[in-house]
């Protein structure tokens, strides 16, 4: 956007003034939702040991539908984080559950999580800082 | 109906022998499949629709198996089972090579094609390269080499450009004083013998004059002495180790020999400055002895003069002086010293002297560095053959290994480590015909050097020659395998273990295509060696215009300078001496030019190079020279002593049809045409002969020239040893033959014929080898229908001829593509010497033929096996 005018546009609003933005939620890119695998893994996790297809369903949920990761992505990236030592693996069958691999956060991995968070918060707020409090989901 | 259970099981199946997956991520994959399913259920699809969804969520096993693939060594270090794996990786590669070796022990006669021909083109090509490098190292030694130059001239007389290395010696004084880029201008003799005496034992050895910058300039290293100094004062003298080895004993560096003196041609003594090491066998300069340049120039007063030559000179330019900026400064420095010398000086890189000196017409046309570079073709043409080999016979013996391929892969083995399993296999291969070609290269290495003329070592071999020769076999066994692994890697499991695979007619093709390129090469290599060989065969029967055998010769020296004539009558009345002469050049390849001869009627203009042969009584007739006109010298006649017998391109030059007793004048001295010589060549078969005056000049003869009574050559010889002896007892019996001198020319010709012979007959022996593989591979593959055939009546005649048709063909289009390649190539050969043989249709039929012969033999034994056979018993077979 720079590239219109870099003298005067300096924001969403310089642009297009007046116009409230409404981000309906367009097809993600494939960049950003491999991305977003990691912090959603080790965020769901925070909350507690779970299961491939529970998190493959919560994010589902969470992104209303817009991202739904495939086994092949999303299992062997849990393999990877547990050779890395962020994640553990158990095996655990409960009288009303059939039995399943559990992962859940390392110490290690906490700290991987708070590391995440800040440099989500950072880009986060960088791109706040642009488009302004008047943008929200629509 | 759909069975969950039943579904899920032949889907973990499938996966099962994957060797990324392991059993904790199957179980945790069909969990998730079975969560996913009920997930599914629960919103009302169906078992089976559900599962259907499931299994493409999971998308396909080669991406998942990709994905899985990437974390897999993690995994593995992360349960401490890298051991493990490794031994399972080495427990395959076990499996590989036991496999390897199960086929080649099965397919002897294959595996045998296979390594021999390998061994044999690799072995070939080591000593091609080896003969390169060699050729190659030529004058690379010198520390300064950049900087060196020998100075050089074209010039332009009788319309025609001649380039010499001969200079008039003050053009040195003139380059070192008035040029700053020029550091040194080092004047060199040209190299003769000299006569060596130490304590009254006498040797012949060569070596040249030369001034005192000669050790600073070049590097030949001195054991002995100082190196600026050494040729300094005008009495020293530099010689050899071999040299001091053969003066002074084996013991000669216990102390310094420095100092002691030495007489030289039995007159002066000169005092040992400096002693050398041998010079090595890859330069251009050979000399055992060194004079003080000093030494030459007080003999010959006429050096000074710039009108004649007779020195070399090699100029060391100053550190980043640029040639091509001095070149266009020095061009005209003899012509602004000497009127009409029509010459252009010019400078031509040290280094460049052995492999790129050809000059034609003043414009450089390589030189030796053609061979190099025709034989290193060659050396790449007989590994492509032999890779050839190595392709056909696999590809045409895939189906042999197509169910082993179907079972690998049938139980995971992937398209990759298929295509490593059979690269591994070629380069197995290859490693072995390493072994066996660094073996032969051992073990003829003599016999090469012997054919060659070299002194190689494997001793002196740098190691990066080993590697790039390591290197090259690799290389090759990768370029073989490389298609067939491939091939054979590509082959559908399904279709090969219900045997319903029919070979690709795509591999027959290019097999086929494969088989007509080695025959091309084959043919092309055969052609050039017929060429060649017809070409030394004329050089050596050519009628030179004089009878060059039985003549011998030797130096006129000591007491013959003056009492010839008491020698020549002394061996006259010796067994098995026809006639004696003396004369200052070897009549077949005369060094001795100059433009001054003039006659009545000579355009002022006319500047044609004249050769000068300096001759005593009986030279016509002790070489049986053709006398076309007049008459050959004769002591009837006083006036002899200023005649000239001219040859007929001379007569021509002068623009006379009759010139006998024409006046003729040329270093200061007038005489007349006696007599006029047919023309003989006067130089080698590269150059036209000239225009040649022989003139009577006694005291300049300085060699004796003996023809020996036919068949008598012994007699004659220790006759002139006898005569020789008397006369002059203090001097070494040296003595050449003029044939043998004159075959010595063509060296390198005759020794290229017969390498190109040897290299010729390999490829043509790899090429059947390959295509006996083919022929009894096509015989077994067609065993039924020729069985068949014979059992309806077909002849056994006719059979082989059914077989052997399709490798005429082959050959036959080879023959087609190669005739003209070779035609060209070989008339440019050809086309370097003056006087050459007319190549004729016969020389390429015959070459066509000797293939499809050679192809026919060996096609046949196989297509005769297969057509002899008892149709009961191949009818029967499988």
């Amino acid at each position: 956007m720079r590239g219109c005018n870099p003298a005067r546009a300096t924001s969403y609003r310089d642009i297009a003034p007046g116009i409230r933005l409404v981000l309906t939620a367009p097809m993600l890119p494939q960049a950003l939702v491999a991305a977003s695998l990691r912090p959603f893994i080790l965020s769901i996790l925070a909350d507690g040991a779970s299961y491939g297809y529970e998190l493959i369903q919560r994010v589902h949920a969470l992104t209303e539908g817009q991202i739904r990761y495939t086994t092949s992505t999303l299992y062997p990236v849990l393999h990877d984080l547990e050779n890395r030592g962020l994640l553990e693996s158990f095996w655990q069958a409960t009288p009303n559950a059939p039995r399943r691999k559990y992962y859940r956060l390392t110490p290690k991995g906490q700290k991987a999580l708070a590391t995440a968070q800040q440099q989500w918060l950072h880009v986060h707020g960088a791109l706040m800082k642009l488009w302004g409090p008047e943008l929200s989901l629509g | 109906m759909f069975n969950l259970e039943k579904a899920l099981a032949t889907w973990r199946r499938s996966l099962e022998h994957r060797r990324v997956f392991q059993q904790d991520d199957l179980d945790e994959l069909e969990q998730h499949v079975r969560d996913q399913v009920q997930g599914l259920m629960a919103k009302g699809r169906s078992e089976a629709a559900a599962f259907g969804k499931a299994m493409q969520e999971m998308g396909t096993h080669g991406m998942a198996e990709a994905e899985y693939q990437k974390v897999y060594w993690g995994k593995v270090r992360r349960q401490h089972q890298t051991r493990d794996e490794i031994l399972w990786r080495l427990s395959m590669l076990k499996n590989y090579i036991k496999i390897a070796l199960r086929n080649s022990r099965r397919q002897k006669g294959y595996t045998f094609i296979n390594i021999v021909g390998l061994s044999v083109g690799l072995a070939c090509s080591f000593f091609i390269l080896l003969w390169a490098t060699h050729e190659s190292s030529y004058d690379r030694f010198h520390t300064q080499g950049d900087q060196l130059y020998q100075v050089m001239r074209h010039v332009e007389l009788g319309g025609q450009t001649y380039t010499w290395s001969s200079m008039p010696m003050p053009l040195a004084d003139v380059l070192e004083k008035d040029f700053p880029e020029v550091a040194d201008a080092e004047r060199i003799s040209w190299p003769q013998q000299y006569i060596v005496t130490y304590e009254g034992e006498s040797f012949r050895e060569p070596g040249h004059y030369a001034d005192s910058a000669f050790f600073q300039l070049f590097t030949f290293p001195l054991l002995q002495g100082n190196p600026a100094t050494v040729l300094a004062d005008p009495t020293s003298v530099a010689i050899s180790a071999g040299l001091a080895e053969r003066l002074f004993g084996t013991d000669w560096q216990a102390g310094s020999v420095l100092g002691r003196a030495l007489t030289i041609n039995h007159g002066k003594d000169f005092t040992i400055a400096g002693v050398f090491e041998d010079v090595p066998d890859a330069s251009s300069l050979q000399f055992e002895i060194l004079l003080p340049v000093q030494e030459f120039v007080d003999q010959n007063e006429w050096l000074y003069h710039w009108g004649n030559s007779s020195l070399r000179i090699v100029a060391r330019l100053k550190e980043g002086a640029s040639s091509a900026a001095l070149n266009e400064k020095i061009a005209k420095m003899i012509d602004e010293n000497h009127e009409g010398a029509n010459a252009t000086v010019f400078l031509h890189p040290y280094k460049d002297l052995y492999l790129r000196s050809n000059f034609k017409e003043g414009r450089l046309e390589g030189g030796r560095i053609e061979y190099v570079r025709i034989f290193l073709v060659v050396a790449v043409f007989l590994l492509l053959i032999a890779c050839i080999n190595f392709m056909n016979l696999a590809t045409a013996r895939s189906m042999q290994r197509a169910r082993e391929i179907g079972v690998r892969k049938v139980v995971g083995a992937s398209r990759k480590s298929l295509v490593g399993q059979f690269l591994g296999e070629s380069m197995l291969i290859a490693l072995l015909a390493f072994g066996l070609a660094a073996l032969l290269v051992i073990a003829l290495l003599p016999f090469f050097n012997d054919l060659t003329g070299k002194a190689i070592a494997l001793g002196d071999l740098d190691p990066v020659f080993l590697l790039v020769a390591l290197g090259l076999a690799l290389l090759t066994g990768l370029l073989a395998g490389s298609y067939p692994a491939l091939y054979l890697s590509s082959f559908d499991p399904i279709g090969v273990l219900r045997s319903t695979l029919r070979p690709r007619t795509g591999a027959a093709h290019l097999r086929k295509a494969l088989v007509v390129f080695q025959f091309t090469l084959s043919i092309l290599l055969i052609v050039g060696t017929l060429a060649v060989y017809e070409q030394v065969e004329y050089i050596r029967t050519k009628s030179l215009g004089l009878d060059r055998e039985n003549v011998i010769y030797m130096p006129r020296e000591g007491a013959l300078t003056d009492q010839y004539d008491a020698f020549k009558q002394e061996l006259l009345a010796r067994p098995g001496i026809a006639s004696v002469t003396a004369s200052n050049q070897n009549p077949l390849s005369v060094g001795n030019s100059t433009t001054d001869p003039t006659w009545e009627g000579k355009d002022p203009d006319d500047n044609t190079l004249f050769y000068i042969i300096n001759a005593n009584h009986d030279f016509v007739e002790t070489m049986n020279m053709e006398v076309v006109a007049g008459r050959a010298f004769s002591p009837a006649f006083a006036t002899d002593s200023v005649g000239y017998l001219i040859n007929e391109r001379t007569a021509e030059a002068m623009g006379m049809d009759d010139p006998i007793g024409a006046s003729l004048e040329f270093w200061g001295q007038k005489g007349h045409v006696v007599g006029v010589v047919k023309d003989f060549h006067m130089s080698s078969l590269y150059a036209a002969i000239e225009p040649t005056i022989v003139r009577m000049a006694p005291e300049r003869a300085s060699r004796v020239f003996v023809r020996a009574e036919a068949g008598r050559t012994e007699e004659a010889l220790a006759s002139l040893e006898a005569v020789q002896q008397q006369f002059n007892p203090a001097y070494p019996f040296r003595y050449e033959f003029l044939d043998a001198e004159y075959e010595e020319t063509y060296r390198s010709e005759v020794v290229m014929g017969t390498l190109a012979n040897i290299f010729a007959l390999i490829a043509m022996l790899i090429s059947c080898l390959g295509l006996l593989g083919l022929a009894s591979y096509t015989a077994e593959r067609r065993t039924k229908e020729i069985g068949i055939r014979k059992v309806l009546g077909a002849s056994a005649p006719h059979l082989v001829l059914l077989l052997s048709r399709d490798f005429t063909r082959l050959v036959l289009v080879a023959f087609l593509i190669a005739a003209p390649v070779a035609y060209y190539l070989v008339q440019n050969w050809l086309d370097q010497f003056a006087y050459r043989v007319e190549l004729g249709f016969g020389l390429f039929i015959g070459a066509g033929v000797a293939a499809l012969v050679v192809a026919w033999l060996t096609v046949s034994y196989q297509s005769a096996r297969a057509a002899l056979a008892n149709p009961v018993k191949t009818l029967r077979y499988e």
